[in-house]
């Protein structure tokens, strides 16, 4: 099962933006999400056991939040090391920072596992971490708890032996050399470099004499101006000096025969390793789904095989988002729809755009298994959603409005006879109205038959009342005092459309079975304060001169 | 007073040692604070600011010299160079900042040898290292710093600056001083005094944006991605009301001429830069400016702790050692300078 929408509807109905509030944080939780997929028609069971996975980890952060924290920020360090747990496994030594991550991962892996321990009984078995003993104690061999990894003296006698002695005879070296500065400086007075170099001019003749003189330097290089010597070890430290050598390219090849003594355990756990990666990425991916759960407020929807959807009290996320920026608050509204067509009329400004695209962002959340911010939603899976909103995209790459809605009819009547979801927003306003409302009115009479959900808004009349029709209407301004209003407005018309918002009911009811399209441009237009003579020629125009059904006019 | 002295005398925790110029003897400098450090029982953390921008191979083969790490040093550096180097360490840390030689690792040297250093390149990746080393209980830490346009991380980050200098700059022994002075004198340009204005500065300079502050404390940004050809534009944009000119990036002295030009009264409005490492310009011409009245200041300032010379250059010249430290001093006084090459006392 591929998209159900194409990527141009995603956009439009901000799927987008949705799916980056999803935000796990290892790189394995990463490529879950990027594998996101939408359910299926006949997949009903698969998504309601995902969804009530979401369910039971949602109720595990809300009551062990810190734990969920203290999870989240182990998580945040896992780093993505596959191809170590590959090259591991073909033999090649791991170098030391490779060791070192993977030491990090194994107690990662511990730690998440003994933070998710108390809860594993609740989840199903893919999500235990497998932890990993036999190589902590092998990454870990002093077993000090430290983050930090060395070839450890621990790993081999060898290694112990030949770096004690090693370590014996630098300080015994340096411990002469010291002794030797110290003589030279006393004897000569003069400041020698760390190391026991020191540089002359030989413009400085009688110092140059006087160290040529002397037993203790020897002459280590030479410029066109200047001379530089050394402290001359004796030949007991040169000894010591080999010596040193010879133990430091011992402890490297013994260093070396160790990594590969560690790779060759670790690729043992090849399979285990790769198996946690897995699971930490399925935890992860599980977790910001919860999480995104969480903030938008969201609830388990319900799946169901009949083919309807039906929403309590949806909120549109990016909307509601925007909304809260301008301390204002987003009016949830319910819709329930079965197959067929549902028209949705009602006063400019009533939000009918935005319900449209709540619609359909809740089914795609809802069949991409996620939590959906509503009160309640129950719906059947979809086999596609299509959507046309005037989209702006289609008009700047040279179709017009109307071309544009042509071209995404099509494309949804082909599909109608199939179970989706299409939303059209103002179907066919984008031409004349008398040919609008005949195109707009067939389309609706076409689709009615059709296995699609349709939902349509309109302003055309009639449209509603065509048979087999679900007509439901905008609440608007009804009951709102509108003279007031529109004093309110004047006294400040920088927010007006604020103002109009805030007593906007956005709901949807039935309407009447002779309900016509309410009439309400005009009365807006008014609250909006465009210019009073315009609006009276536009009602002389219409037949309502003496303004009695729009008294506040007077 | 022995360099290390003064060091540590103002408990400076972090030190940056910079150059004026290739082989003014900054490694020289480098190890003898190592050595002295280490004598003194001074547990190390050595870092250096990145070769950000460097390509690949470029950066492999034009090593710095190696730096000589005792055991128990603890290095931030770039994974590739700790691996090619063999240095015997216990990896303490793999952080997420990148280098062109891999992340910057943080060791703990366990064998006593050379290391080379790479370490991060931005000024709040540097201060992260810088106190990470500090928790891990480094009583000093090493900066080998870079004083050029590539490297973004600036010695003001570090509580201390030491500079380098030498011959090397010049075949002129008074060349060499002045533009030593020269970098000393913009190293003490003052930190902007108005509290306000200077978090303003900060935001400004930390987003690399330029605008203008007004007296009444109003930011005016400026459309500019660089000072480099806008001199003309944003002094257009200076009037009787501005107080500050903010410079997100760096400062090429024929901005400052153009801008100093559109100043009436220069002492009323003040350049503000980062630090002073984002200033280039000629000794002479700085002078001249200074001598009009320009007023330039930074957000971070920073705290030179004292110069060191080097009288040989490696093109096989060289000056007298007694003399150019005589010189140097005078010049420079009150700020401290050594001949490390001679033991640096």
């Amino acid at each position: 099962m591929t998209a159900i929408a194409p990527d141009k509807v995603l956009g439009i109905l901000d799927f987008n933006y949705v799916m980056d509030r999803i935000l796990p944080v290892t790189p394995y939780g990463r490529e879950f999400k990027k594998d996101m997929k939408p359910f299926a028609r006949g997949r009903e069971e698969e998504l309601r056991d995902h969804l009530d996975v979401i369910e039971t980890i949602l109720e595990l952060i809300r009551d062990n939040r810190l734990t969920f924290i203290e999870i989240r920020t182990i998580m945040h360090d896992v780093k993505d090391l596959r191809q170590s747990m590959h090259r591991a496994g073909k033999g090649i030594s791991l170098n030391m920072v490779e060791l070192f991550e993977l030491k990090a991962f194994v107690f990662q892996v511990r730690h998440l596992y003994e933070k998710m321990e108390p809860f594993t009984s609740r989840l199903p078995e893919q999500f235990g971490l497998i932890p990993l003993e036999c190589l902590e104690r092998l990454l870990d061999p002093e077993n000090a708890g430290s983050k930090s990894f060395y070839i450890y003296d621990s790993y081999s006698e060898d290694l112990k032996h030949i770096r004690k002695k090693k370590h014996i005879l630098e300080n015994e070296f340096t411990a002469k050399q010291k002794e030797l500065i110290k003589k030279a400086q006393e004897d000569l007075g003069l400041n020698f470099r760390p190391g026991g170099e020191i540089t002359v001019s030989k413009n400085q003749r009688d110092l140059l004499e006087a160290i040529e003189e002397y037993e203790g330097l020897s002459y280590l290089s030479e410029s066109y101006i200047n001379i530089t010597f050394k402290v001359k070890p004796t030949p007991e430290m040169d000894a010591l000096k080999q010596q040193i050598e010879t133990l430091r390219g011992m402890e490297q090849e013994e260093e070396e025969n160790i990594r590969a003594k560690l790779t060759g355990e670790i690729a043992e756990y090849r399979e285990e390793l790769l198996a946690n990666t897995g699971r930490i990425g399925l935890l992860d991916f599980y977790i910001a789904l919860a999480y995104f759960a969480r903030e938008i407020k969201g609830t388990k929807p319900g799946i169901t095989a009949a083919d309807m959807v039906s929403i309590k009290n949806g909120r549109h996320p990016l909307v509601e988002e925007r909304l809260k920026e301008d301390n204002e608050e987003y009016q949830p509204v319910s819709i329930s729809v079965d197959k067929g067509v549902t028209v949705i009329t009602g006063a400019n400004m009533g939000g009918k755009s935005v319900s449209l695209k709540m619609v359909g962002l809740l089914v795609l959340m809802a069949q991409y298994g996620m939590f959906v911010p509503a009160e309640e939603m129950l719906m059947g899976l979809k086999d596609f959603v299509y959507a046309s909103m005037g989209d702006t995209q289609s008009v700047q790459t040279g179709l017009s409005t109307f071309g544009a809605e042509v071209s995404d009819m099509i494309e949804a009547l082909d599909k109608s006879s199939r179970y989706g979801l299409i939303l059209i927003d103002e179907l066919a306003r984008g031409t004349n109205p008398r040919e609008g409302h005949a195109i707009c009115a067939a389309i609706v009479k076409y689709l009615v038959r059709k296995n699609s959900i349709c939902i349509i808004t309109t302003h055309f009349d009639g449209i509603g009342n065509l048979e087999g029709v679900k007509h439901l209407q905008v609440g608007g301004l009804k009951g709102i005092d509108t003279a007031e209003l529109k004093s309110t407005i004047a006294g400040d018309p920088s927010r007006g459309v604020e103002i109009i918002r805030k007593h906007m009911d956005f709901r949807l009811y039935p309407a009447g079975e002779d309900a016509s399209v309410p009439r309400d441009a005009i009365k807006i237009a008014s609250l909006m304060g465009l210019r009073e003579d315009i609006l009276d020629t536009a009602m002389d125009i219409l037949g309502h001169g003496d303004g009695s059904s729009v008294p506040f006019l007077r | 007073m022995q360099l290390i002295d003064i060091i540590l005398r103002g408990n400076h925790r972090s030190v940056s040692v910079i150059g004026t110029a290739k082989n003014a003897g900054k490694t020289v400098t480098l190890n003898y604070i190592i050595e002295k450090a280490h004598d003194r029982g001074i547990s190390l953390g050595l870092t250096s600011t990145g070769r950000d921008g460097e390509r690949l191979d470029l950066v492999t083969s034009t090593r710095k010299p190696p730096i000589y790490a005792h055991r128990g040093t603890v290095i931030a550096t770039a994974q590739r160079l700790l691996e090619e180097e063999k240095v015997s360490a216990e990896i303490v840390e793999v952080t997420g900042m990148a280098t062109s030689l891999g992340p910057v690792v943080i060791a703990r040297v366990m064998s006593s040898g050379y290391v080379q250093l790479a370490g991060p390149d931005t000024n709040s990746e540097m201060k992260m290292i810088i106190d990470r080393l500090a928790e891990m209980g480094c009583g000093l830490i090493l900066v080998d710093g870079a004083l050029n346009r590539v490297s973004s991380a600036s010695p003001s980050v570090t509580d201390g600056v030491i500079i380098s200098t030498g011959a090397v700059v010049s075949r002129d022994m008074d060349k060499v001083i002045d533009i030593t002075a020269h970098v000393a004198d913009l190293f003490s340009l003052p930190q902007v005094q108005d509290g306000d204005v200077l978090a303003r500065a900060d935001e400004i300079t930390d987003r690399r944006e330029y605008a203008l502050i007004s007296r009444e404390g109003r930011v005016d940004p400026l459309e500019v991605k660089t000072a480099l050809r806008c001199g003309p534009y944003i002094s257009r944009q200076i009037d009787e009301d501005t107080a500050y000119v903010v410079l997100g990036g760096s400062l090429p002295g024929s901005a400052l001429k153009d801008i100093a030009g559109a100043v009436g009264d220069k002492s009323k409005v003040s350049l503000v830069v980062r630090d002073a490492t984002r200033i280039f310009i000629e000794p002479m011409e700085w002078q001249m400016f200074i001598k009009m009245g320009v007023r330039v200041e930074v957000v971070d300032s920073i705290n030179l702790l004292a110069v060191t010379v080097n009288p040989y250059a490696p093109q096989g010249y060289y000056f007298d050692p007694g003399v150019f430290l005589e010189k140097m001093r005078e010049t420079l006084y009150p700020v401290k300078v050594f001949d490390v090459m001679q033991g640096g006392e």
